[in-house]
């Protein structure tokens, strides 16, 4: 069977297709060519006539010219309806309901700090806090494009969200270390200056500042390809956030490095020339 | 009881103010390191310690030299309460009523060697018990050390108890040092050798990050940490808003050890 006798099995007025599925592509590399046939339907409206059961689901058919080798692809269709059901999950997920979630956790830690559920020194604790969560958005940032490329995963549509909200943490997280730890006026300015790791930690979050400034769809238009160039700013303010957290860490501590490991393998994956350096 | 029963007490200070810290607090909020770096992971951990039997092993250029058993050495002291300041070289406070005796009279216990300069700690070192020693987080065990005239210092104390309690394990129980001028790293917790010696022993945090703490470690708000400032501290139990208040010279006990650095560069000794 080929693929257009498939399409004309199917009665189009009966199923809605959305074509715009990725397929998978025949295998170019002779070593795993096995024959697939690069037909991907997702079937996502039953009308009338359909069994009921088949209704809600995304329909994939995936049909293969020739017999399936033993073990080979299966886990990879698998993996591709895992995919297409989540993308298709996130799809119906409205962007503004990201900012809400994401705003929960802010009061949640305030209202900790103030009750005890911090511990006995909740303004460090506080400003811990909101610091590792702002860290943790980056991370998801910047792994929207590899999770698409590498995965199939779909956040795109989010990512504005997650960047806005990373550069809202990274505010609160600053004003508890102003106005809650520091307190003392001339000592913020000294600290900025003197501490290393206060000055990366400035540096990250003043990097972000243009990035949330244009962060909407009149500064997309406007700037055009340059807007694309400008948000290569997360990368170093991301990188800068992550290394300011190894530098405050007292003695050799794992966590940090964890996360500034992350950070650098997704910033990695940006890099053109690394799939010829995994070759070499 | 406490500072009128020493000698020289800063009562000059506000010693007399000195409301002590709750026992949750002193109990919750913890650096050590061997059972993790966060903050509660000592008192959620420290019960994995084992701390009977206990003995521990003095050494080095003293006359007796041993092991010796904690319920013997604790027979011949005499306990005491002391109320002092505690100041973490990470610009928090408490203040803390100890139990325990002067490590002078464990010094002259077993006898001190004239040539002896120096006294030389270490921590228990049992990662089965210790989950934070996996990690290298430092150069296990956990070593301290103080010059002879500072060990023999009056208010320098091997601490065995928390308001009139046993110590619990995640402030170092058994028995720790509490150097009260000096930051916490200092005061050595769940000590099983003392050694005595007539050079400068190695400390954990000094190999760990020599510019940045110095062999003495003696509070000092002019001399600041290369991270943040030593001027100010917080008072632990102060919540979300509490106030910075300024950190005193010695920890406010400069009366009775400031003659113990007469001479000294403290910047370049710190």
């Amino acid at each position: 069977m080929t693929a257009w006798t498939l399409r004309r099995t199917i009665d189009r007025s009966r199923f809605d297709l959305c074509l715009d599925l990725p397929g998978l592509q025949r295998a170019k590399r002779r070593a795993d060519a096995d024959g697939r046939l690069p037909v991907l339907l997702g079937v996502s409206v039953v009308q009338d006539g359909g069994a009921p059961e088949t209704g809600g689901l995304l329909c994939l058919l995936f049909l293969w010219h020739c017999a399936l080798p033993p073990d080979s692809g299966r886990q990879r269709v698998l993996r591709m309806t895992f995919v297409d059901v989540l993308n298709r999950l996130l799809r119906s997920v409205p962007p503004w309901a990201l900012y809400l979630v994401l705003a929960v956790p802010a009061p949640w830690y305030l209202y900790q700090g103030a009750t005890g559920g911090l511990g006995v020194e909740p303004i460090k604790a506080l400003e811990h806090a909101l610091g590792e969560f702002a860290l943790q958005l980056a991370i998801v940032g910047l792994a929207v494009t590899p999770l698409r490329r590498l995965a199939g995963v779909n956040l795109l549509k989010f990512r504005r969200a997650i960047g806005i909200m990373t550069f809202t943490y990274v505010f609160l997280h600053l004003l508890v270390w102003l106005v809650l730890d520091v307190q003392i006026l001339s000592q913020i300015w000294a600290d900025i200056l003197k501490r290393p790791y206060i000055t990366v930690g400035m540096a990250g979050f003043v990097l972000m500042i243009p990035l949330v400034a244009t962060s909407n769809n009149w500064s997309v238009r406007r700037l055009g390809p340059r807007w694309r160039k400008l948000h290569r700013l997360t990368y170093p303010a991301v990188a800068l956030g992550g290394l300011h957290y190894v530098m405050l860490a007292k003695g050799f501590q794992i966590e940090p490095l964890i996360y500034l490991g992350v950070i650098l393998g997704l910033l990695a994956l940006r890099v053109r020339s690394l799939p010829r350096l995994r070759t070499a | 009881l406490t500072l009128g029963a020493m000698p020289g007490a800063a009562l000059a200070q506000d010693d007399m103010a000195l409301e002590p810290n709750a026992w949750d607090e002193i109990t919750s909020y913890c650096n050590y390191y061997e059972f993790g770096t966060r903050k509660d992971d000592p008192a959620q951990n420290a019960h994995l310690l084992t701390t009977e039997p206990w003995s521990i092993t003095i050494d080095g250029l003293v006359d007796k030299p041993g092991d010796y058993a904690l319920g013997d050495i604790l027979s011949q002291m005499t306990m005491e309460e002391r109320i002092y300041r505690f100041r973490c070289v990470e610009a928090w406070s408490m203040v803390v009523p100890w139990n325990g005796f002067e490590l002078a009279d464990l010094l002259d216990m077993v006898g001190v060697k004239p040539e002896a300069q120096y006294v030389a700690f270490e921590t228990v070192y049992r990662p089965e018990e210790m989950p934070g020693t996996r990690y290298p987080v430092l150069d296990w065990p956990y070593v301290e050390g103080l010059r002879l005239d500072e060990a023999r210092n009056p208010l320098t104390l091997m601490a065995t108890g928390l308001y009139g309690k046993p110590m619990p394990n995640q402030n170092g129980a058994p028995i720790r040092l509490v150097v009260p001028w000096k930051y916490g790293y200092k005061s050595i917790k769940s000590i099983v050798r003392i050694t005595l010696t007539d050079k400068q022993p190695p400390t954990s945090w000094n190999k760990a990050g020599p510019s940045e703490y110095g062999f003495y470690s003696n509070v000092n708000p002019e001399v600041d940490h290369p991270r943040w400032s030593q001027a100010s501290e917080r008072k632990i139990g102060g919540g979300l808003f509490a106030k910075k208040v300024p950190t005193l010279m010695f920890n406010g006990y400069e009366e009775e050890v400031a003659a113990l650095y007469d001479g000294m560069d403290l910047k370049a000794n710190h």
